[in-house]
């Protein structure tokens, strides 16, 4: 309707704060998985980052994306991370790696951060927390 | 005593590892499940599947797309697991029109046609348990 404002649709309060995995390596992923579950996350899983496209893609709510830098594919989890600073800058991400270490900022402002490997289950769960909490 | 009072111990959640090389079908089936109360492990293809085999020993169910699923399909995986994980159970899934009668000459293994309700998932399921359980019984 002409002249009404377009709403954005509104985060649903009661559903639990969904994060995405994108690591290629599955022990890890199920891993990592099983744990944010186990402390209350809703966690989507996906091997590469066009899976993860595909996810964001099909306006599934998701509130973090933690990603591994080193996939196999056309696009790693560095690139993946630049896409969505610029497609989606409000979408937190968590970056890891065990042989890369990235202290940029993207230029759109987006929240990054970087998880060195092996990291503590903990640790994670502390940026996640920060990252994603309401406010 | 009260039959009544006896607490019976809940039977532990079962684990399930679902193949499915659609991201968005694998998650919106895995969601599905794991509100049934299963616990899901989610892999993409039968290469991740193996792999998950060997880290964990708590699957008891393997839930398989048959095509397209890495350099094992579903009917080759089933086979595989028969004589290395017999203790599992493995149902199929597939949109061919054709592969519930190959499936059904080939093995027991049953299969699942696309496009599916979760419902008929955990209905297979909750059968192939069912079967697991009467065959183990003492006679």
């Amino acid at each position: 309707m002409v002249g009404e404002p377009i709403m954005e649709p509104e985060r649903d309060i009661a559903a639990p704060i969904r994060v995405l995995i994108v690591e290629d390596s599955v022990v890890l992923r199920m891993s990592v998985a099983h744990y944010l579950r186990g402390i209350g996350y809703s966690v989507i899983e996906s091997g590469n980052a066009q899976d993860a496209l595909d996810v964001i893609a099909s306006g599934i709510q998701i509130d973090l994306v933690f990603t591994d830098i080193d996939m196999p594919g056309d696009m790693d989890g560095q690139g993946l991370a630049d896409l969505l600073a610029v497609e989606h800058p409000d979408l937190p991400v968590i970056l890891t790696s065990g042989d890369r270490i990235v202290t940029a900022e993207p230029a759109s402002g987006a929240v990054r951060r970087f998880l060195q490997k092996p990291y503590d289950l903990l640790v994670l769960q502390a940026h996640v927390e920060e990252l994603t909490r309401p406010g | 005593m009260n039959q009544t009072n006896l607490k019976v111990p809940p039977e532990p959640p079962i684990t399930l590892l679902l193949i499915e090389p659609d991201v968005l079908a694998r998650l919106v089936l895995a969601d599905y499940l794991r509100g049934c109360g299963y616990v899901v492990l989610e892999v993409a293809s039968s290469d991740e599947a193996l792999e998950a085999l060997r880290s964990t020993t708590e699957i008891e169910l393997i839930l398989a797309e048959i095509n397209d699923i890495g350099s094992m399909n579903g009917f080759e995986l089933a086979h595989s697991l028969r004589v290395s994980h017999p203790h599992i159970d493995v149902l199929l899934t597939t949109s061919q029109t054709h592969a519930a009668e190959k499936c059904h000459e080939l093995c027991e293994h049953r299969v699942v046609k696309k496009p599916y309700a979760p419902q008929d998932i955990v209905r297979q399921i909750n059968l192939l348990r069912q079967r697991r359980r009467t065959r183990k019984k003492p006679e």
